[in-house]
């Protein structure tokens, strides 16, 4: 007799994978509001001469 | 029968993306609220300027937000605002911390005043203090702004190429007022001078999706106070690179320190900053055969129209603008004819920031050559003398406009 969708755990495994797409997510975006500052920044600083 | 098999394949696969999306969502929205709020208190404490460790120099761009988070503490308590912009000047290069002028105006000026120093290097009347002024204008009506400019120096009406960033930013947070004139002069500018235009399109739209999801305080406040995410040349390399940037105290040296050849240079470098000394003017005027100096109308003109292009009527009763002067050691070595003209394009610059509306002042006449650590720049005997002269005309402003 097959194991029903709980009983056979299999509930705590696909919970987990998406639990682990919601945290790669949350990576993703830190990562991309990082890189929307970052990104913005221009490549060489201000550089101060005399003024 | 593939359809039947296939399909609980798809649907975990939607709900898998339906979660990473949902992640990436979740981060955004946290980071752009944590960000609004990054940047609602000072986490500057004691600041007294934009020293090179905190500003553009080394890749920190102060936000509005943060600015205007520094001078609501310092002014809190229905204090008189004294916002000070302009370049290295007003910023007080060559004056260490503890001597600053600013710090010595604030002395001057007594407790019912508050003087916040947001000049930067480079930076010109119209920028980063000039915008936070102009946003805090309702929150803190008593309030002054100065800058400095030399006699003939047009003002952009967005601020200049390095430091516009500050003015688009408070336009795509609503900040700013709308002046008609201002965004015509603007659009006049870069249809002019398409040359400055460069990296605005990519500017503004950078502004407008900080507005929604607030990056630049987010990461800022992070690189101040937790961990460092920009990394430039002056910085250390390794480990120490990460440090947050709240560890770099405010090191500018005192010029009086300075050997005096760094101070009164010779030879190639005197002759360099002489003729910078005499490019003050060189356009303004021009010699008519009678002997006198005649303005060179079209210059004037355009210094005039830049004024009412770049500060909104409103603004221009509180506006002070302070004309510096170059070194004796250069003026005085000035042919008596170019010392003449010195002196009236500053009086001319006073009297066409007047007719505007703004107040102005002439100053450095009379300073000594120890006022001064180059030929522009104050050392701390000089920014004395400075403070004490703008502590008057502020007192002066204050009682006229009734604050």
């Amino acid at each position: 007799m097959p194991q029903s969708y709980f009983s056979s755990g299999r509930i705590f495994k696909d919970f987990g994978r998406l639990l682990g797409m919601f945290a790669l997510g949350l990576v993703v975006g830190v990562f991309f509001h990082y890189l929307l500052f970052r990104l913005g920044l221009p490549v060489q600083p201000f550089i101060y001469a005399a003024f | 029968m593939n359809a039947s098999a296939s399909s609980p394949k798809t649907a975990g696969a939607i709900w898998l993306l339906a979660a990473f999306a949902a992640g990436i969502i979740v981060s955004l929205t946290t980071l752009a609220v944590v960000g609004r709020q990054a940047a609602e208190k000072n986490f500057h404490p004691g600041f007294t300027r934009f020293h090179q460790k905190i500003a553009p120099d080394t890749k920190y761009y102060p936000t509005i937000h943060e600015m205007m988070a520094i001078v609501r503490e310092r002014a809190a308590g229905g204090k008189i605002l004294v916002v000070v912009g302009g370049n290295s000047i007003l910023y007080g290069v060559g004056q260490p911390a503890g001597h600053v002028w600013t710090e010595r105006l604030q002395r001057e000026l007594g407790p019912a005043y508050a003087v916040v120093n947001l000049a930067m290097r480079g930076a010109g009347v119209t920028d980063c203090a000039a915008v936070v002024a102009e946003a805090l204008r309702t929150e803190f009506p008593r309030q002054i702004y100065l800058a400095n400019a030399s006699p003939t120096q047009a003002s952009f009406p967005d601020g200049t190429p390095s430091y516009r960033f500050v003015f688009w930013e408070a336009i795509a947070k609503g900040l700013l007022i709308d002046d008609p004139t201002r965004t015509e002069a603007i659009r006049e500018r870069y249809r002019l001078r398409p040359d400055t235009l460069g990296g605005l399109p990519e500017q503004r739209l950078r502004e407008a999706l900080d507005a929604i999801l607030s990056f630049d305080d987010f990461w800022n406040r992070f690189t101040f106070a937790t961990c460092n995410t920009i990394w430039t040349r002056e910085r250390p390399v390794g480990l120490d690179s990460f440090a947050p940037r709240k560890i770099y105290t405010d090191n500018e040296p005192d010029y009086l320190t300075f050997p005096i050849l760094d101070r009164r240079p010779t030879g190639w470098r005197f002759d360099a900053e002489l003729g910078f000394s005499r490019d003050v003017s060189l356009l303004a005027f021009t010699l008519a055969p009678s002997g006198l100096w005649v303005p060179n109308q079209p210059l004037w003109d355009a210094l005039a129209k830049s004024i009412g292009g770049a500060i909104p009527p409103s603004l221009r009763a509180r506006t002070l603008i302070i004309l510096t002067r170059n070194n004796p050691y250069y003026l005085d070595r000035l042919t008596p004819a170019e010392q003449q003209r010195d002196d009236l394009a500053h009086t001319l610059s006073v009297q066409v920031w007047q007719h505007a509306g703004c107040e102005s002042v002439d100053c450095g006449r009379g300073y000594t050559i120890d006022d001064y650590g180059d030929r522009i720049h104050l050392s701390s005997t000089g920014g004395e003398k400075l403070a004490q002269q703008i502590a008057t005309e502020v007192r002066r402003i204050s009682t006229k406009l009734q604050y």
